[in-house]
């Protein structure tokens, strides 16, 4: 019952960062450019560039070192007055959620540079957006969650128009904004609503009174609030029907932003549903496992059918993430330990993997110029075979085959419904991989088979690392794993307590 | 035993570590790479030789490694007699296959990339055969899919090999998916997924009732991989490969694997009806169509590829018999097709390669030009074709004693299975017969691409070597393979051996009878259409309504269609669209449990409502609606109405006794609908001619918004008065409030207790983010450009200045004119200013206890401010009074922080409160409490963030007479 800071040192960490950042930016920025002399806007331009770079530096810096502290140094417990906790779970998902943010910003220097969007701004909008991560997979209570929410969603909205003098990423901007704010709408009506009907707003007070009504059925002012919760939630996942906004934003965003949606994004909002559904209303599995399991039927679907048809690459990766993301809540669906941790290792999985490929589409330039037509990976094989083979390796992880670590990934997901008894999910699940197997593999045959087209722009070295470092992570995986599924097991039992 | 286990890892490593290496050898060493992988396929084959005698009578040898805990899943290589009599197979046929590809692929080749590909499938087939759990078998079962791939789209410059590839892959890795299924719900009924315990289980699978589901998944993973009817169509395109890729994939392995799995799970599944029902009927029909087909085929591999579907579908059929002599027959089988398919394949690559075409109708009297390869192949032919003292005959007497047997009773089926046999036997005789003499014999072809003749040894040497075995297996079969035929199938029926006998001559049965009828047949068949078939006609495929590859490539392109279409239909890439499917998706959230849960709304806890009030509401919602009709053509009239809504509210508020909030309300819908209207006369004008543009389908579309939106309205108050007249919680918070309000926080006005002392922290947050916000407006209105036509003045304006330049012709001046402008209510406005601000203090002071409060008393001062900016204008207010928004802002924030860390001077915590009475002169008994002065810093901070946003708003104004260069006169600062 008190601050306890030392277990939200990890957040206190990014909240110091952002704001130094901020300071630095203020502090160290040029003059606005309508009071310089045309002599000196040259160096002007240049010391901002120079800002904003040494400000990406730092906020991966605090990145990293956030995740180390979550992940090592920071003393489970709560803090705040129980609004805040520090377990297995939380643990894995900021580790997870932090380290993908770094790697996205990291990646993003050459790409935002190039774009012209590299500004001081653009890294404390990360930071930030990364400390509403870790609030949100730290979240005991329904202010903090929504706090956490809200800090990120806000700096996504912003970051999602970061380019405010380009049509399509204003659009994706207003359309993610308006939408989300619905949303979020509903997610606090649901919450209201749970906390109306419960007389508390603390996670383990309502796991306390579901655990007594579930006897007799849940009132049902509880289950609307439940229900319009995991609307809310649905949004912040991009799952269907609430998917939208996703291959707007994930195309007119710059594309690292849309990366950072894809991987930290996704992680953090799947733990955000771990904790609310499993330790809020974890005693009344059988009342929202339905909900789910529709989110998941709906999301596996559109993500399937609606990227047979895209010939842009972002937008097969955004359906390629709303199929995911159906893959994982079908894990999640289950309402069993095993639930939780195929839920957590499929999303840790899908980021890196996802991770991966942006990094190569970062470097998809023709003449300065983005070409990203699932055309212009044509004879990519015979230009760059060592490219093209990580990527293969990525998209046939993707796809879910054997030995990359999409499969296991599946496999948990689908092992963890199918003890569940959700028998008819997966037959919807193995139909949605079986078309989703399909778009991959047409990129793969594109890639190998097609005529080349000319070569793409020379890439940064450091985006190339990242394509193989994915690429292997996915080949390696199926020896030990790296240790996720253990982690994500722990994380299941510090959730729920007990084994499968 | 720890040597035999080492050696099976061996077995399954140097296959994939060789791979590796291969990829990196240099790309022109053709003899190193050659031998390198002939070494790898020669250790193999040792190692199967070395262990045959350990898995000789049922033995198995076995390796575990933990792999998966979390899912109890061990990494588990298991060999057996099946396994190894496969082992065999593959190591074996792969050493010959890399033998004749060193001499068969051009110097031109990517010769690396080749035998990368086939070391690494060659490991991935082995995976397959000795891997000891479900989850291993699929997992180096997609692996096989995926080499396949990259072999088959070997030569990626040729079209069909691309679609050939991609065609195989995708029906393959469909499969695999599948499989992966199925086997978990076979692991699921078995509850484990080791084989050892799999393959003992048989009756709990039968008796289960999953084992449909788990024997139609696993099914449709090994018919598609063996190419069975319907998924036969993937094998024909794969011909496009290299041919020592056909050689391997498409005779001893690849599509082998299908009915491996089909004979590794026969003792788990075998014994159950659907078994036979299902694959019966696919392996006769694809035994007798591929048969039928092999021989309309001009292509030399295409008809090779078609007599392999129909040879898997003879062994599809043996296995689905569920007798065990059968099941030996189906063994012995896939060994003996091993071998003379892989001759043939090599034979045909051969011919490709040295006379340039492999189209059977441009060949012709090769046995003169190229002696040894005709009799090489015409032995293979004949095996395949089941001439006697060939291994193919033995195992087609088998099959055909088989068929004769009965084996479910009175099954039509059952009985027919003889005449099919002997038709496909009929057509694999004819079509074998044209395959020899349309190439070998016949006029000798003279439009070759090529001059054919004999390739070099080493090219014959692995065609040698599989005909030879044909031969001796076909006349001493007990000696040379007996006892390795026996091995097998100890390991595929878990130790058993049925009675079978390997004799060349049985006398004269009905089996034998039917060979005659068949090789008879098939001859009178050949000559008969001998010449028809060397006609102008292309290969034969299936009948287009079975070409089920043409039928998914359709179904394809018109499933993406559809999904477009409905994508467009629905509108989804709007922003409206996907509002509204949001809100009905909410809408039907909120309505299940109504609809579903019985759940209805209580009657009468409330009392009978007033008829008055009733009628304000009625008129509250009225405004709404109409708010929200006009909200797009006129936005003023929305505005007046949202504002009447408002009031509606606000009358609602007073009526059920909480003046405060009615207080508050009436406050904020003033100021904000002051402020909007401000904002609005900045915004661009309507366009006209939108109207026009209102076609019917716009209509349509603000009709059913109109619907959803009463919809919407309608549920939210049903939700509402629900949650209002439920019953309520003895102990929720609104008790504890007013029990405490008065002795804990010295106030008798709850609601402003609890907004600056139970919840001041909250508070504190709010009136922070309302000072950010007004900053915010005042940064984005800074840079904020009208749009040209709301720059002139207003029209009622205009007329104004008119009517007063008139007047005042000798005042010619800007501020004079100001000063006339709406002259009376001016006047009022400027007077009413001290009022208000006494006003202010009033609900300030009295807002601990009475209903007024910091935020009201704010608003309320910051109208006074409202007031004057409208009736003077800004620069007139700004030369009389010093306004300074921002720092009020700061102030107020600063104020509220400092009483709550005032607090720490007493050692209490952040924003404890303090309270007590003081006599004041004339004012007389006041409240003192530390609230207080947190109030004041939220009355500060409200008038502040009011008048910031009023600021920015007004100076639109004097920036525009800037722009057009009227108010030069007068400078007025514009970035303050």
């Amino acid at each position: 019952m008190s601050l306890n800071l030392a277990a939200a040192a990890p957040e206190l960490i990014l909240a110091v960062a952002a704001l130094a950042i901020l300071m630095f930016g203020v502090l160290r920025a040029p003059a606005p450019a309508y009071l310089l002399a045309a002599g000196d806007k040259p160096a002007a331009a240049l010391a901002e560039r120079r800002n904003a770079a040494w400000a990406l530096w730092f906020a991966v810096g605090a990145l990293i070192l956030a995740a180390l502290w979550a992940g090592f140094w920071a003393p489970a417990g709560r803090a705040f007055s129980d609004a805040f906790i520090l377990d297995g779970l939380s643990r894995y998902a900021k580790v997870a959620a932090f380290l993908t943010a770094a790697a996205a910003l990291a990646l993003s220097r050459d790409l935002m540079g190039r774009l012209e969007a590299l500004s001081y701004e653009y890294a404390v909008l990360v930071v930030l957006a990364a400390l509403g991560m870790g609030m949100m997979a730290s979240a005991n209570d329904l202010i903090s969650l929504y706090i956490g929410l809200e800090l990120q969603s806000l700096a996504l909205y912003v970051l999602a128009a970061l380019r405010r003098d380009d049509a399509r990423a204003t659009e994706a901007g207003l359309k993610y904004f308006v939408l989300g704010a619905l949303s979020s709408g509903l997610l606090l009506f649901g919450a209201s609503f749970v906390y109306g009907y419960t007389g508390s707003i603390n996670f383990d007070v309502i796991r306390a009174v579901t655990a007594v009504e579930e006897g007799h059925n849940l009132s049902v002012g509880l289950l609307i609030g439940i229900s319009l919760m995991a609307c809310g939630i649905g949004f912040k996942l991009s799952a269907a029907p609430f998917h939208m906004w996703t291959p707007d934003v994930y195309q007119g965003a710059p594309l690292p932003i849309a990366a950072f949606f894809a991987s930290a994004a996704k992680i953090a909002a799947a733990a955000m549903l771990l904790r609310l559904f499993y330790g809020a209303f974890g005693e009344a599995t059988s009342q929202w496992r339905d909900i789910l399991a529709v989110l998941a039927a709906a999301s596996m679907l559109v993500g399937g059918f609606g990227a047979l048809v895209q010939t842009n690459v972002v937008r097969l990766l955004a359906y390629s993430s709303i199929g995911n993301v159906g893959f994982a809540l079908t894990g999640m669906a289950a309402g069993t330990a095993q639930g939780i941790s195929s839920g957590l290792l499929y999303m840790v999985i899908y980021a890196v993997t996802t991770l991966g490929v942006f990094a190569f589409l970062f470097g998809m330039r023709r003449g300065g110029k983005p070409a990203l037509a699932i055309s212009d990976f044509a004879g990519l094989a015979r230009r760059d075979m060592a490219s093209a083979l990580c990527l293969g390796a990525l998209m046939f992880s993707l796809a879910g085959v054997p030995p990359l670590a999409g499969f296991f990934a599946k496999l948990y997901a689908f092992q963890a419904a199918w003890t569940a008894g959700l028998g008819y999910l997966l037959v919807i699940a193995v139909l949605a991989a079986v078309v989703s197997a399909f778009y991959y593999i047409r990129v793969v045959k594109v890639m190998f088979f097609d005529e080349p087209a000319e070569a793409f722009d020379p890439q940064p070295f450091g985006q190339r690392l990242a394509l193989y470092a994915a690429a292997a992570f996915s080949l390696i995986f199926v020896i030990g794993g790296f240790g996720l599924p253990e982690a994500a097991q722990r994380a299941a039992t510090a959730l729920i307590g007990g084994g499968a | 035993m720890a040597v035999e286990q080492l050696s099976l890892i061996l077995l399954i490593l140097s296959p994939f570590v060789g791979s590796v290496v291969a990829a990196f050898l240099p790309a022109t060493a053709r003899n190193s790479e050659a031998i390198f992988a002939g070494a790898i396929a020669l250790i193999n084959l040792g190692i199967a030789i070395w262990l045959g005698p350990s898995v000789r009578d049922g033995g198995v040898v076995r390796m575990e490694a933990p792999w998966i805990p979390l899912l109890g899943l061990d990494f588990v290589l298991r060999l057996d007699g099946l396994a190894w009599a496969f082992v065999c197979l593959i190591s074996g046929i792969g050493l010959l296959v890399t033998i004749y590809a060193r001499y068969y692929m051009s110097p031109q080749d990517p010769v690396p990339r080749f035998f990368s590909f086939l070391l690494g499938f060659m490991g991935a087939m082995l995976g397959v055969v000795v891997s000891g759990n479900l989850i291993q078998i699929v997992f180096f079962w997609e692996l096989t899919s995926l080499f396949s791939f990259l072999l088959i789209g070997y030569w990626h410059h040729s079209q069909s090999a691309r679609t050939g590839a991609r065609r195989a892959l995708l029906t393959t890795g469909a499969g695999g998916l599948c499989l992966f299924a199925g086997m978990l719900v076979l692991g699921q009924i078995v509850g484990s997924y080791d084989l050892d315990v799999v393959l003992f289980s048989g009756e709990v699978i039968a008796a289960s009732p999953l084992y449909p589901a788990a024997l139609i998944l696993i099914l449709l993973g090994a018919l598609t991989k063996s190419a069975q009817f319907p998924f036969h169509f993937w094998l024909p395109g794969a011909m496009s490969a290299p041919t020592p890729v056909s050689a391997y994939l498409h005779s001893a392995t690849m599509v082998k694997a299908g009915v491996f799995l089909l004979a590794r799970l026969w003792p788990a599944m075998a014994d159950h009806d659907l078994w036979f029902y299902i694959l019966a009927p696919i392996g006769a029909i694809t035994l007798l169509m591929g048969a039928a087909l092999a021989l309309f085929q001009q292509d030399l591999k295409g008809l090779l590829a078609y007599s392999t579907i129909s040879h898997l579908g003879l062994i599809t059929l043996l296995l689905a018999l569920n007798s065990k002599t059968a099941a030996v027959a189906a063994v012995f089988h896939i060994m003996n097709h091993a071998v003379f398919k892989a001759s043939l394949f090599m034979a045909a690559g051969i011919i490709d390669h040295e006379a340039g075409t492999r189209d059977i109708r441009r060949l012709g009297g090769l046995a003169k030009a190229m002696p040894i390869t005709a009799a090489l192949a015409m032995v293979a032919a004949a095996a395949m074709a089941g001439v006697p003292l060939m291994n193919g005959f033995l195992s087609k007497e088998m099959f055909f004693a088989e068929t004769v047997e009965t084996h479910v009773q009175g099954s039509f089926l059952d009985s027919l299975l003889p005449y099919v046999a002997t038709l496909a036997g009929l057509f694999s005789v004819a079509y074998s017969l044209r395959l020899i003499d349309q190439v070998f014999f016949g006029p000798k072809a003279t439009d070759l691409p090529k001059k054919p003749h004999d390739p070099v040894i080493w090219m014959l040497l692995p065609v040698g070597c599989l005909v030879l075995i044909c031969l001796l297996v076909g006349l001493f079969p007990g000696p040379v393979i007996g006892e390795f035929l026996e091995t097998a199938v100890r390991g595929m029926l878990l130790g058993e051996k049925p009675y079978y006998s390997l004799a060349i001559w049985h006398g004269v049965n009905t089996a034998l009878i039917m060979s005659v009828v068949a090789m008879i047949g098939g001859i009178i068949a050949y000559v008969a259409l001998r010449d028809w078939l060397s006609g102008d006609f292309e290969g034969a495929r299936m009948p287009g309504r079975l070409a089920l590859r043409k039928r998914v490539e359709r179904a394809q392109t018109a499933l993406g269609r559809a999904w477009a279409r409905s994508e467009v239909w629905l509108g989804l890439s709007h922003l409206q669209p996907q509002l509204r499917w949001i809100v009905c998706v909410a809408i039907l959230t909120i309505a299940w449990p109504f609809l579903f849960r019985s759940w209805a709304i209580q009657p009468g806890a409330a009392e009978q409502p007033d008829t008055a009030l009733l009628f304000v509401w009625l008129i509250g919602g009225a405004c709404a609606i109409g708010a929200a009709y006009q909200a797009k053509y006129h936005r003023l009239a929305a505005l007046i109405m949202t504002g009447g809504a408002g009031l509606a509210v606000c009358i609602t508020f007073a009526w059920l006794s909480a003046p405060d909030l009615a207080l508050t309300q009436v406050l904020v819908e003033v100021v904000t609908t002051v402020l909007l209207l401000l904002g609005l006369r900045w915004l661009p004008k309507r366009k006209e001619d939108i109207r026009e543009a209102a076609d019917l389908n716009a209509k349509r579309r603000r009709a059913a918004d109109a619907v959803i939106a009463c919809l919407g309205g309608v549920g939210l108050a049903a939700l509402s008065y629900a949650v209002m007249t439920a019953p309520t919680n003895p102990d929720g918070i609104a008790r504890w409030l007013l029990t405490y309000a008065y002795s804990e926080g010295g106030g008798r006005n709850v609601v402003n207790v609890i907004l600056v002392d139970f919840r001041g922290f909250d508070t504190l947050g709010e009136i922070t983010v309302l000072g950010i916000v007004a900053l915010s407006v005042y940064a984005l209105l800074r840079r904020f450009r009208p749009a040209v036509e709301s720059v002139q003045a207003p029209t009622q304006k205009t007329f104004q200045d008119k009517y007063d330049a008139q007047r005042h012709e000798s005042h010619a001046d800007d501020r004079q004119i100001d000063a006339h402008y709406l002259l009376t209510p001016g006047l009022i406005m400027r007077l009413l200013f001290p009022l208000i601000a006494m006003m202010a203090m009033f609900l300030f002071l009295r807002g601990h206890d009475l209903p007024g409060g910091g935020f009201v008393a704010g608003l309320t001062f910051a109208v006074a401010f409202l007031l004057q900016y409208m009736a003077g204008g800004a620069r007139w207010v700004e030369e009389r009074l010093t306004i300074l928004p921002t720092l009020w802002i700061g102030g107020g924030l600063l104020m509220a922080l400092g009483t709550g860390a005032a607090a720490w001077i007493w050692d209490l915590p952040f924003l404890s409160t303090y309270f007590s009475y003081k006599e004041l002169p004339v004012v007389g008994k006041i409240p003192v409490a530390s609230a207080l002065i947190f109030d004041f810093g939220v009355f500060t901070l409200v008038t502040g963030a009011t008048v910031l946003i009023l600021v920015a708003l007004a100076h639109q104004a004097v920036r525009w007479q800037r722009m057009t260069g009227k108010g030069e006169k007068i400078a007025l600062e514009e970035d303050r």
